[in-house]
């Protein structure tokens, strides 16, 4: 193997199509329109409807000091609260509905200011505020304190914890978490499509125009098979990275606008992504080396294509299954199956908590998937790389794929023969 | 064969039933313009793609520089296929250059030799432009040139004149021609009889996948000329002893002549000084044409086949 050529065919395989319209418009445009939908969220939403996920707010006073005592309920208060007398009480609360979040004032508030705060999903800062206010309320009620006059010129530190189990949003909230991670997870199985395909029309397009013949005299076609994996997928890494950054970027600002309160991307949902979306393309890229490698025309191999994406579709095209119930059999069985399982996957990950056993049951499906499916792209590359005749069928694919099938005529076999 | 580039002994090689070259021995000389001839669908393609070890002989060998073909060595070679293409949507100059460095020049070094080519071949203005901008023919002279970008010691060109003009024709048969002078051995197949007479030192005939003629062009029309003269003058030609019968040219004094089975063109020399009335202003061996040549054996070859 030549290391330099290989680099050299890569290079140009990326640059050469991070110049394509068709390209930058998926770098460029995908994130805008993830940006439009924000922007059309923040236009629809508004802080109590965010709020109204999180009341009533159980309260547990665990302080040595019990400055909770007085369990006022301020009047203009935007969330109710409900007092509590111990951890059991709220996490019963929890379970049954009667309450949606709760605080627990640590036992060393009057020395640390802590204060725990339990929720399903990230609290918006109308929560913090309303905790603040209850807080100032309490504490100087008995103004002669001043220990407690000292602390209340400080807000108090909280330590948030969002509650395991399948996350609860309200009716209201659906659009924000719903929506997002089934775009984000469509938008990158999409790259990795867009990205195999590009790989797939340049393929066809140096067998078709002959330029094939010239590169397979300067280089080994399996040197070129490396080579044009190896930029692709850079092309597609770089699209991810683009739409991770503008997704983090976009849900921070929507997050500051206190919007979007109820939905957040796992802190480890980018490593998933990048993973997810390296599985995706190196199955997507095998396989339109295979059909690359077969087929004649270009027509072909758009025909065979539309086919290749139709299973990596099944999950989206199941979204509602997905919103309704992220844990159900369909869910689950389309993320541990290699071809649905990228984009089953990042979708179930915005709704629940995909449980780790799944995630590698899928990471490992497609691992050795991929494996199978690149060795067979590598025996259909040797064997059609000069091939322009039309798609062999089935009988001689299987012979292919055994390394039976007898050589194919470069060019024009009919006219040899005649 | 100390000075042979390529060596080819007793190779066959079929596509599924049908055998594309069989029982093919022949050897490229070092410096030569070589050509290989042959009707459409002959095997000529099949074999340069076999020496060029894009496909794999069923059996016999190959030798390129004296050994199988490496990886190292083919970079010392350039390779025009028949049907060829470019990449569309790039421009001229990026394209010769990735090319050039797949051959293993350097960067800068690609790009000098791009623009050197482009400007001998009196069109340095295209660099900048994408190759779909281009005409017809000079597509061809830049595939031409992306051919021997690394300059090759040995070139390989499948009917490199095909669908150009007399003009850019010339101008590619003179770049060969340069090449050969400065050391390059060229392989090409054409069906363009004129252009092997012009260059080429010796040739290889193909007709549906085994050896027709090889050997020095010269030597070949020699073998088949006829025991006849190419005579250019005034006078009854028939009556002159010695002659079987006259083929008249177009404008009248020109003849072919030809003589009697025991008769030498010495002898007709001779008797044409003595025969009255007889003005002689030019004479010369007729020898035929290879488009002559190539027709009569592909004739005998469907014939004997036939009879068979």
């Amino acid at each position: 193997m030549n290391i330099s050529k290989i680099l050299l065919i890569a290079r140009r395989e990326f640059f050469h199509n991070v110049r394509r319209p068709s390209f930058l418009f998926a770098v460029f445009g995908t994130p805008l329109i993830v940006a439009i939908s924000l922007i059309l969220s923040i236009g629809l939403s508004s802080d109590e409807k965010n709020l109204s996920e999180f009341a009533p707010v159980g309260i547990v006073d665990a302080s040595d000091a019990h400055v909770l005592a007085a369990r006022l309920n301020p009047q203009d208060s935007p969330v109710p609260f409900v007092y509590l007398d111990d951890r059991a009480a709220a996490d019963q609360g929890m379970e049954d509905g009667s309450i949606k979040s709760f605080i627990e004032v640590t036992p060393q508030y009057m020395q640390t200011g802590r204060i725990n705060l339990y929720t399903r999903s990230n609290a918006p800062e109308p929560l913090y505020d309303a905790i603040n206010s209850l807080m100032l309320e309490h504490l100087t009620a008995g103004v002669n304190n001043q220990a407690a006059l000292n602390l209340v010129r400080e807000e108090p530190e909280f330590d948030v914890t969002v509650l395991e189990g399948n996350r609860t949003f309200g009716p209201d909230s659906i659009f924000f978490v719903a929506f997002l991670p089934i775009i984000f997870g469509f938008f990158l199985v999409m790259s990795s499509v867009t990205t195999s395909s590009f790989l797939m029309s340049g393929l066809v397009e140096e067998k078709t125009n002959r330029i094939m013949e010239i590169l397979v005299t300067s280089v080994r076609p399996m040197e070129l098979l490396i080579g044009k994996l190896i930029g692709m997928c850079v092309l597609g890494l770089l699209q991810v990275v683009t739409l991770l950054a503008a997704a983090y970027i976009g849900i921070s600002i929507a997050n500051q606008q206190n919007i979007l309160s109820g939905f957040s991307l796992p802190p480890d949902l980018a490593v998933l992504a990048l993973v997810y979306y390296f599985l995706s393309y190196v199955l997507l890229a095998a396989i339109s080396i295979c059909i690359g490698a077969i087929v004649g025309s270009e027509q072909e191999s758009r025909q065979l294509s539309a086919i290749m994406i139709l299973p990596v579709m099944i999950p989206y095209l199941a979204f509602f299954t997905f919103l309704l119930d992220p844990n159900g059999t369909l869910p689950v069985a389309l993320s541990l199956i290699p071809i649905t399982a990228p984009m089953a996957v990042l979708m179930r990950v915005g709704l629940t908590n995909v449980p780790l056993w799944q995630i590698l049951v899928s990471i490992a499906g497609l691992i050795v998937v991929n494996g199978f499916v690149l060795w067979l792209s590598a025996r259909m590359f040797r064997w059609g790389v000069l091939n322009t005749n039309k798609m062999p069928n089935l009988r001689r694919i299987i012979q292919i794929i055994r390394g039976r099938a007898p050589a194919s005529a470069p060019s024009q076999p009919k006219t040899e023969a005649a | 064969m100390a000075d042979s580039v390529i060596g080819v002994e007793h190779v066959y090689k079929s596509y599924g039933t049908f055998r594309a070259v069989s029982d093919l021995t022949f050897e490229v000389k070092r410096g030569e313009i070589f050509a290989m001839l042959g009707p459409n669908g002959a095997g000529k393609s099949t074999t340069m793609r076999m020496i060029l070890d894009i496909i794999k002989p069923d059996s016999g060998s190959i030798t390129v520089f004296g050994q199988p073909l490496t990886d190292k060595a083919k970079d010392r070679i350039g390779y025009l296929p028949e049907d060829r293409g470019l990449y569309r949507n790039v421009r001229v100059l990026e394209m010769m250059t990735y090319l050039g460095r797949l051959k293993g020049m350097s960067t800068q070094d690609a790009k000098a030799r791009a623009l050197e080519l482009l400007n001998h071949l009196e069109m340095p203005e295209v660099a900048k432009k994408k190759v779909s901008e281009l005409s017809k023919g000079m597509h061809q002279k830049i595939q031409f040139a992306v051919t021997v970008i690394h300059r090759p010691e040995l070139i390989i060109v499948d009917e490199p004149f095909s669908g150009l003009d007399p003009l850019n024709t010339r101008v590619l048969m003179d770049l060969v021609r340069d090449l050969r002078n400065q050391g390059t051995t060229v392989v090409m197949s054409t069906h363009q009889m004129a252009q092997v007479e012009e260059l080429c030192e010796r040739l290889l005939m193909i007709n549906k996948g085994e050896l027709a003629l090889y050997g020095e062009v010269e030597e070949i029309r020699r073998r088949y000329a006829d025991n006849a003269i190419e005579i250019v003058g005034s006078g009854d030609w028939a009556s002159v002893p010695g002659v079987s019968s006259v083929d008249h040219n177009g404008n009248g004094r020109g003849a072919t002549l030809h003589l009697k089975p025991n008769v030498t063109p010495n002898d007709m020399m001779g008797a044409l000084a003595a025969a009255p009335g007889v003005s002689v202003e030019k004479f010369a061996l007729a020898v035929p044409q290879l488009n002559d040549i190539f027709i009569q054996v592909v004739e005998e070859m469907g014939a004997s086949r036939e009879h068979q």
